[in-house]
């Protein structure tokens, strides 16, 4: 199952054994990891339309701040056995998917979030 | 007092302008970021976590002019503050802005901690939302906007739909 698929069951159920162990008990830190995550392949989506489109973009990492208690729980994450450490990495601050992913699944992924992930707003 | 929604103090007069690192209220003071996240510090409990929150980057800040605030989410002048998920949205020169990033980061809050979106969206979510805007404007001596929780409930009955939106 594509990674997308089980970042949006998290996102709805926040049971993190739908993306396997992790040693980080901080739930807040984990949704924040997953919502960084989907909105980053949301875009990435937006971007590869763009490309499509003829416009000057270019897909690009998700940039971490290592300042942030979040992001070092997600480097972290990538350093266990999981989903995530699965298909993603972080080089100097950077996560993206790791050079042995196709190309195929990361446009499933970014596809899937683009789809899925539609968080709604609250106004006021 | 204007109507502004969640609530703040309507529409301000005056210009402003994006500054490179930092935001100019209507009352043309400047203000950094983290001048307005200490503003933040030690007035509630909540207010605080808050401004922790932003701090660590559990909390996104996004404060945006006036124009770019209701193109990007296609609403009008009424509304000042906007939360998406952990995510919130407000106009840099509200006359408002330190209880808008409260009114708003409650809602993140309520996000991070779990609180299904229908509940956050209701009028439970907003009434969270008012009342820590609340007990924030009065721990800091910043104009009040309702005389007691009874008229701010009236508030969110009247102008809010029950399941949520409005």
């Amino acid at each position: 199952m594509n990674i997308a698929y089980k970042l949006i069951e998290y996102y709805k159920t926040r049971e993190v054994k739908v993306l396997g162990s992790f040693s980080i008990d901080d739930t807040q830190n984990i949704m924040v990891i997953v919502t960084e995550i989907l909105s980053w392949l949301k875009l990435e989506r937006k971007r590869e339309v763009w490309l499509e489109q003829g416009r000057r973009t270019k897909n690009k990492p998700l940039e971490l701040n290592m300042n942030y208690p979040w992001c070092k729980d997600l480097a972290k994450i990538l350093e266990e056995d999981n989903s995530l450490a699965e298909v993603f990495c972080i080089n100097d601050n950077f996560l993206d998917f790791k050079s042995e992913i196709s190309k195929d699944y990361i446009h499933e992924s970014r596809v899937v979030a683009d789809e899925k992930y539609n968080p709604q707003m609250i106004i006021g | 007092m204007g109507a502004g929604f969640h609530g703040g103090f309507g529409a301000t007069k005056g210009s402003s302008k994006l500054l490179k690192n930092g935001y100019q209220k209507s009352d043309g003071r400047d203000y950094t970021r983290e001048q307005l996240l200490n503003f933040l510090d030690g007035k509630t409990a909540q207010s605080s976590e808050i401004a922790d929150k932003i701090r660590k980057g559990n909390i996104k800040l996004n404060v945006l002019g006036d124009e770019l605030f209701e193109k990007a989410f296609g609403v009008n002048h009424d509304i000042v503050g906007i939360a998406i998920d952990n995510k919130i949205y407000l106009r840099r020169n509200s006359a408002s802005l330190y209880s808008d990033i409260v009114h708003e980061g409650t809602h993140a809050m309520d996000f991070l901690r779990g609180v299904p979106f229908e509940s956050v969206s209701s009028w439970d979510g907003e009434i969270r939302a008012y009342i820590a805007e609340h007990h924030f404007q009065k721990a800091s001596g910043l104009a009040i906007q309702f005389n007691s929780e009874d008229e701010l409930k009236v508030h969110v009955w009247s102008n809010y739909k029950k399941g949520g939106k409005r």
